[in-house]
């Protein structure tokens, strides 16, 4: 297994980073921010990387460094209140592609009206495909609250979903 | 009111909300970055990193050929916007140690449609015992069993082909902000238009590579194409400067069977899955025994003029059958014709 800290960060980017984005645009809402976190994690992971050689704990490790940047950056932010996502720009073409592109806003839309807390965990199971145990493990918080953050976040953004039509 | 949405919806939900979010290659900056870093904490600067395993111009190139055989699979990495139907596991997918033979390996062929050849792919099992190139389990093992895979005039549908002269094999790969390639052929000048082929072809048997190459590597980074240690040109091209990906319409058949592949034997009912990009996102399917038509039926992809997922089931008794997708018409005949794929299988 590599252990060469440059090497190991190339793998991460390979396995990792798009799907690290696309995470990050979940939680955060827009794909600049998303990038910038994404790109400062690697970074910041990578001088730890000689002593995880173990690629799972590493991508572990480096999909936690995203989340703990992606909350900070939302402190940040609240400040700001009301932010309006900005969606990725969608593609000019056909009808049905610019019908796509405004129902993937709406839901990026209505996930940033949700708590933090809701919007990671449902990123977190639904996206990332992670188990309540390990989503509780991450979080810090149990699994009765990693249950009930998710049904809360699926039943209010079925309501904002609605809203919209 | 509506049902409550349950896992299935949500997680659909959430991987097409983001299913258009395509970052930029950070990979150099991130390089860059992290030497900045690793100078001021004193740690060793690396550069660009070769496999490290050249063989001797004309001798010991069998040692990179690879044993094909055709397996097709649902799930596998990376191919124009199938991520979204299979969702991603937690953890570093690209860097398990290969188990010999890998299997699951992209790679790209020439096939024909209406508007002339262009590119399916297929999943294949690859033999990588004594490739010190392929046995790597890095992303340079990954993309030298793709290409190795392309080259290796063996894919699994009869009605594919490579585009490449037979002997063709890799001498080295390198995977940093571009995929590097060293090719050679003992036998064959590979820098010259192959005779018989059209400057179409050419380009497109570069692409079939630089498919396979991105479908191992797991990104879509460009490939700079070296014969013999050297950029000059390729089959004809000009390969003075990385080959990027063309675009997917003008480049991929519009119609892909995914699942079951060529040979497969399947009990029935039966599901079929594959790419397509249709008009109106419609496609039409029959299940032929001789020029017997014993099923017919038409599936919706998931996404209209871009390629996309579609699926349908079949129900047939136990026999031989030819299965086949086609584009739907528009023109009812005026066009070119529809784009079809098409598998031999065995229902039990």
């Amino acid at each position: 297994m590599a252990t060469d800290p440059d090497l190991l960060l190339e793998q991460l980017y390979a396995g990792q980073y798009r799907r690290l984005v696309r995470l990050a645009v979940l939680v955060l809402g827009d794909q600049a921010s998303a990038e910038e976190i994404v790109q400062d994690s690697f970074v910041a992971v990578h001088p730890k990387l000689a002593r995880l050689s173990d690629p799972e704990k590493a991508a572990a490790y480096l999909r936690t460094t995203v989340l703990n940047r992606c909350r900070s950056a939302l402190r940040r932010r609240a400040v700001a209140l009301r932010h309006v996502p900005s969606p990725a720009p969608p593609i000019p073409g056909a009808d049905a592609d610019a019908l796509i592109a405004e129902r993937r806003r709406q839901v990026l839309a209505a996930l940033q009206q949700l708590p933090t807390r809701q919007r990671e965990v449902l990123a977190l199971r639904y996206y990332l495909d992670l188990d309540e145990a390990t989503i509780a493990d991450w979080l810090g918080i149990s699994r009765g609250s990693v249950k009930s953050h998710a049904s809360r976040g699926a039943a209010a953004l079925r309501t904002l979903m609605e809203e919209t039509r | 009111m509506s049902r409550p949405y349950d896992d299935d919806d949500l997680r659909m939900l959430l991987h097409d909300a983001v299913a258009d979010v395509e970052p930029d290659d950070a990979l150099p900056r991130l390089r860059e970055r992290t030497r900045r870093a690793g100078a001021a904490t004193g740690s060793a600067q690396k550069g660009a990193r070769w496999g490290g395993w050249l063989v001797p111009v004309g001798g010991a190139v069998a040692a990179t050929a690879l044993t094909v055989a055709g397996v097709s699979l649902l799930t596998g990495p990376f191919g124009p916007r199938d991520d979204v139907a299979t969702p991603p596991e937690p953890g570093v997918t690209s860097v398990e140690p290969p188990a010999d033979p890998v299997t699951g390996v992209p790679a790209y062929f020439l096939g024909d449609t209406p508007q002339g050849p262009r590119l399916f792919r297929e999943f294949l099992t690859v033999e990588v015992a004594g490739d010190p190139l392929a046995s790597r389990d890095d992303v340079v093992g990954a993309v030298a069993r793709s290409v190795g895979a392309a080259l290796e005039s063996a894919p699994a549908d009869p009605d594919y082909v490579t585009g490449w002269p037979a002997g063709t094999a890799l001498r080295d790969v390198a995977v940093d902000d571009v995929i590097t390639l060293d090719l050679t052929n003992p036998e064959v000048d590979l820098t010259a238009p192959p005779g018989g082929t059209s400057p179409d072809e050419a380009g497109l048997a570069l692409q079939q590579i630089v498919r396979s190459a991105q479908a191992g590597a797991e990104q879509r980074l460009p490939v700079r194409f070296l014969v013999d240690g050297t950029a000059t040109t390729l089959l004809g091209q000009d390969v003075t400067r990385p080959v990027r990906a063309g675009e997917d319409l003008a480049t991929l058949a519009p119609v892909w069977i995914i699942d079951p592949g060529t040979g497969a034997e399947v009990a029935s009912p039966f599901t079929v899955t594959g790419l397509a990009a249709a008009y109106e996102a419609t496609v039409e399917w029959e299940l032929l025994s001789g020029d017997r038509r014993v099923a017919e039926g038409f599936a919706t992809a998931e996404e209209c003029c871009t390629m996309a997922p579609y699926s349908f089931e079949v129900s047939a008794p136990p026999g031989t059958y030819t299965l086949l997708v086609r584009q739907s018409d528009p023109s009812g005949g005026e066009g070119p014709g529809p784009a079809q794929d098409t598998k031999q299988i065995t229902v039990r």
